[in-house]
């Protein structure tokens, strides 16, 4: 019997090609949203997450507590050190993959007549390109070699202060004890990071020369560490912090990303917001598909009464509404999800240009290194999302038709005769 | 007995009655009071400058020439980093030589508004030490107090000029030196932005003027810097030349 009614229900779902085609067009459109949503929310935040780590917190940080606190002010005397002894300490663990010394500190940068507040950040080449990996951004000219006096320039600082790839540019700044000391430099290159804040503020200089300006012996403001297995990075800041305890000043951190201040609560917090609107989503496609299905059943009483008159129990009527309902959500969840993954593919591959949808001044204004700003963002597309979104459809379909299933099946054939289309 | 206590207390209150008042000076007499003390031609000093920075104390000295408010040169002597950087004021342009690039920086506009060489004066505060008040504010005598044991006169003064970096001042004036012993410095917004006390007066030249100040820039809000003036001549015969790019420039 059960399979003369899935047949039957089969055969139902050929007989209105247009009724069946619209509900098939709801759920369709509904599942290529809810591929494409959530993929483009993955995405977003974990293009938020790649930068975070690569510009502030590396895998593991160390840097003083103090420092931490008045990062804002970038305070001059809290810093990690002895740098040799710390270095000395982390040279055998085999999970340091690599290791990046840094010093900040905001200087007067100077040009002819033009002079502009800005943020040195004193880094060595070759550590940098590991973790902040800027030498990808460098737009024009050349990244600085290790010892000379050269340093990149933000996009937007350069043309501030109207400087070119070879000219020169004198940074003051005043050193840790408040003696002011200036140095020389030679523009090697300008980068363009799309990270509005250091595009509009920052030089990289040579560590050894931003020592020298700041007056550091064995010392710098922070050091970031990569690590082999990123998701480790508690245990191994564990092993560091034994490592080095005897060895560094007091007061020093070691800080796995997972406790950076802004993965700890801005990421959470904008996880939830995106949550959010996902669920929005996830709502308005399910109330899109229980609407469709709710019609699709409804307008057929006169039809329910006819096959009941002929001696279907309301057990089949029952199983009937919902085979036909499988029928259309399997297939109708399957295209839609094939659908949304081939355009989400697509996407991924091409990316989504953001920067269409801000202003300027907008992305100006937006003080972290979230580098979907300023460039194309890219949707993460999973096999999880896919299948998690093909059985929301199903479920969502055969959930639609409960009420009306159990309506029709205590219906009498004269009272579905009778019926109008009303719940 | 009686009439004796009544004699004596009617003949003081005649004689409190009768009393010529003391003529209290026009806010404009106050101000020509303190720039007469204040204002010089040229002058000559030997300063250190003590900077309390979080809790660090440093020292910085220099020697400073100065003509009017309009020049103005400021070499330092120590420490050994500051040592050899000089600031050349000529207008409005202020031009540092810095012996560590062996470069010159010329400075203009808000940038003269920067804390100079880290302490709370700024480059304007150091350079234009003998500005005169009556011609660049109005003012009003808002109360009379006594600030330290010594009375004072509070004067509020208003910049006639609109891009005034201390629009507003509030002066406590030695109500016998005209001289500021404290001020408070406002941005045009009503910002408190600086406060300055004078912590020692000296006369010196028929003039009293102060040796030991402390400036507290509120804006950073964890320092102070007490200026010492170790040696000052006012008055005397600074050659031209001490105000050019050579002169900045020289080893």
């Amino acid at each position: 019997m059960i399979y003369n009614i899935m047949k039957f229900a089969w055969r139902n779902i050929h007989r209105n090609k247009r009724r069946t085609g619209l509900t098939l067009l709801a759920i369709i459109i509904g599942m290529v949203s809810l591929v494409f949503g959530k993929s483009l929310i993955s995405g977003i935040l974990q293009s938020m997450k790649e930068p975070i780590i690569r510009m502030q917190s590396g895998h593991i940080r160390l840097v003083h507590k103090e420092y931490l606190r008045l990062e804002r002010v970038l305070p001059k005397d809290q810093l990690v050190a002895p740098l040799g002894a710390i270095e000395t300490g982390l040279q055998d663990m085999a999970e340091i993959e690599s290791l990046t010394r840094m010093i900040k500190f905001r200087a007067l940068a100077a040009h002819g007549e033009q002079n502009e507040a800005c943020l040195a950040i004193g880094v060595i080449p070759a550590e940098v390109k590991h973790t902040m990996e800027i030498d990808r951004y460098v737009k024009e000219g050349t990244f600085f070699s290790a010892d000379g006096p050269g340093l990149i320039i933000g996009s937007k600082l350069a043309k501030k202060l109207q400087v070119a790839v070879g000219d020169e540019l004198l940074l003051v700044t005043t050193d840790i004890n408040y003696s002011t000391y200036a140095l020389p430099f030679r523009v090697a290159g300008i980068f363009e990071l799309g990270y509005s804040y250091l595009d509009k503020n920052a030089v990289f200089i040579n560590f050894a020369k931003a020592a020298e300006m700041m007056d550091y012996r064995d010392a710098c403001q922070e050091i970031l560490l990569m690590i082999k297995h990123p998701e480790r990075a508690p245990e191994v800041a564990d092993e560091i912090r034994t490592k080095i305890t005897a060895k560094a000043a007091p007061g020093i951190l070691v800080i796995p990303w997972q406790e950076n201040d802004i993965m700890k609560n801005t990421m959470p917090l904008m996880s939830k917001i995106y949550d959010g609107i996902f669920t929005m989503l996830m709502f308005i496609v399910g109330l899109v598909i229980l609407n469709t299905m709710l019609m699709t059943v409804m307008e057929r009483y006169h039809e329910i009464g006819i096959i009941k008159a002929l001696g279907f129990k309301n057990r089949d009527v029952v199983a009937m509404i919902f085979a036909e309902a499988f029928y259309i959500g399997i297939i109708g969840s399957l295209l839609g999800g094939g659908l949304g993954a081939a355009l989400t593919a697509m996407a991924e591959r091409t990316g989504i240009d953001m920067t269409k949808t801000l202003s300027e001044s907008i992305l100006d204004n937006i003080d972290l290194p979230l580098s979907f700003f300023g460039k194309p963002l890219y949707p993460d597309l999973t096999l999880s999302i896919v299948i998690a979104s093909v059985l929301f459809g199903i479920v969502t379909t055969l959930a639609a038709v409960i009420y009306p299933a159990l309506k029709s099946a205590r219906m009498s054939p004269v009272e579905a005769f009778r019926s109008e289309l009303k719940i | 007995m009686k009439k004796i206590i009544f004699i004596m207390l009617s003949g003081l209150l005649v004689s409190l009655v009768a009393a010529p008042q003391e003529k209290v000076p026009t806010p404009v007499e106050i101000m020509d009071r303190i720039d007469k003390n204040m204002v010089f031609d040229t002058a000559y000093s030997e300063i250190e400058m003590i900077l309390t920075i979080s809790g660090r104390t440093l020292s910085k000295t220099m020697t400073s020439y100065s003509q009017g408010n309009e020049k103005s040169f400021i070499e330092f002597l120590s420490p050994a980093r500051d040592k050899g950087t000089k600031i050349l004021k000529t207008a409005d342009i202020i031009q540092i030589y810095y012996p560590s690039a062996e470069r010159v920086m010329r400075l203009s506009g808000h940038m003269l508004r920067q804390s100079m060489m880290g302490s709370d004066f700024s480059f304007e505060d150091m350079t234009e030490r003998s500005k005169k008040l009556r011609e660049e504010y109005s003012a009003v005598l808002a109360a009379e107090v006594v600030l330290g044991g010594r009375p004072c006169f509070v004067l509020v003064l208003t910049s006639r000029i609109e891009k005034q970096t201390y629009y507003t001042r509030k002066i406590w004036v030695d109500k016998e030196r005209y001289l500021g012993l404290k001020e408070e410095l406002y941005s045009k917004s009503g910002k408190l932005l600086k406060v300055l006390t004078v912590n020692e007066v000296e006369s010196i030249a028929e003039r009293y003027y102060p040796v030991k100040i402390t400036m507290e820039d509120k804006l950073r809000n964890t320092s102070k810097t007490e200026m010492i003036v170790r040696k000052i001549d006012f008055d005397i015969t600074i050659p031209e030349a001490m105000f050019s790019e050579r002169q900045l420039l020289k080893k």
